[in-house]
């Protein structure tokens, strides 16, 4: 009787291991055969921004219901605080207007006139929702984007580069991405440094121990002409040869609504 | 079978709607409390889909992997409390 248990017991441990080492045959040549990877995540990109973009409509209804209960003391009060900041922020819009004025004019005159071809697309899914770090976008190949591009936030900081790309959506890889490394140039004085993806939006860098940098110096690429953060925090010992940068992206990476997509730009 | 077909919905909408770790909370959960859940490979292939590319950390594929480790953990935890 024991014997008989034991045998339908063995069976069905053996049933099992099989279902699963089909599994996991299945599983691998659907994710490393690339036509059929290509094939399903096009046939998934038909759907999925339908389902996002439902749900974004479900969380706005949800915080509009919510606003009407809000009290009306904090909403006058967080009105005047907004339309401060709007104000300064204008201010700050016109500054820049300016200096990106001044700087065309000096390209012109050097012969040197940027003529990026920008497609501005909004974020579908954040690097919140997946583990790869990653952002998906409503633009695609229909949109001229391509495996590669740069992607920018605000205009000129820069995120990351575009992965994967399907008719009507992509998938960004952010910079930040844990262990990604960039060449990078600190400071005022220009100082090379390679810097490593720390995860949303953090990075690190090492640096000789002598090499003058300060908290608030920016980060910006190679061609100097986009951001990648600023240095929040430095950590030395004096026993070591180098020192260790901390710097992140001058934005919550999580907040991200919209990006702009550097078509034909590599980084 | 109808408390699976719920726990399924509920987990696609976790993929799609909430952050990585609470679809892998609810999956470690479902492959503990339901009998073999073989459906958390599905759900580790469709985040690869959705969110991983080839050129990312182990070639895209980490859901599935995570979806194998946790469906192999939870069967060897489910033996051991049993």
């Amino acid at each position: 009787m024991i014997h008989r248990r034991d045998n339908s017991n063995n069976k069905s441990i053996s049933g099992k291991n099989i279902t699963l080492a089909v599994l996991v045959a299945v599983s691998f040549f659907i994710l490393l055969y690339a036509p059929l990877r290509n094939t399903i995540t096009q046939t998934v990109y038909v759907i999925a921004p339908t389902v996002w973009g439902f749900g974004d409509r479900v969380t706005d209804a949800r915080d509009s219901f919510f606003a009407n209960f809000r009290n009306r003391d904090f909403l006058v009060k967080e009105n005047e605080m907004l339309l401060i900041e709007v104000d300064r922020m204008e201010a700050q819009v016109l500054d820049r207007n300016l200096l990106a004025e001044k700087v065309t004019k000096l390209e012109e005159a050097l012969g040197r006139v940027r003529s990026d071809n920008r497609v501005v697309a909004d974020v579908v899914a954040g690097p919140g929702r997946s583990p790869y770090d990653t952002l998906v976008i409503d633009a695609g190949a229909e949109e001229g984007i391509n495996i590669g591009d740069v992607v920018v936030y605000s205009g000129s900081s820069i995120i990351g580069e575009i992965v994967e790309t399907a008719p009507a959506s992509s998938k960004v890889k952010l910079y930040s991405s844990p262990g990604e490394e960039q060449f990078v140039i600190v400071g005022q004085r220009n100082l090379p440094v390679v810097a490593l993806g720390r995860g949303m939006g953090n990075f690190e860098a090492k640096v000789p121990q002598d090499s003058v940098v300060a908290v608030g110096d920016s980060i910006v690429s190679v061609k100097g002409d986009l951001i990648f953060g600023t240095v929040s925090s430095i950590e030395e010992k004096p026993a070591e040869p180098f020192k260790r940068l901390f710097f992140r992206a001058p934005f919550n990476i999580t907040e991200i609504r919209s990006v702009e997509v550097i078509a034909d730009k590599h980084f | 079978m109808k408390k699976r077909v719920i726990f399924d919905l509920v987990l696609l909408g976790a993929v799609f709607y909430t952050p990585w770790w609470t679809v892998a909370i609810l999956a470690s959960l479902g492959a503990f409390l339901l009998p073999p859940y073989y459906e958390i490979i599905a759900f580790g292939i469709l985040i690869d889909i959705l969110y991983g590319a080839r050129s990312l950390s182990l070639g895209g594929m980490l859901g599935t992997v995570a979806a194998f480790i946790i469906f192999l953990t939870a069967s060897y935890a489910k033996k051991a409390v049993r």
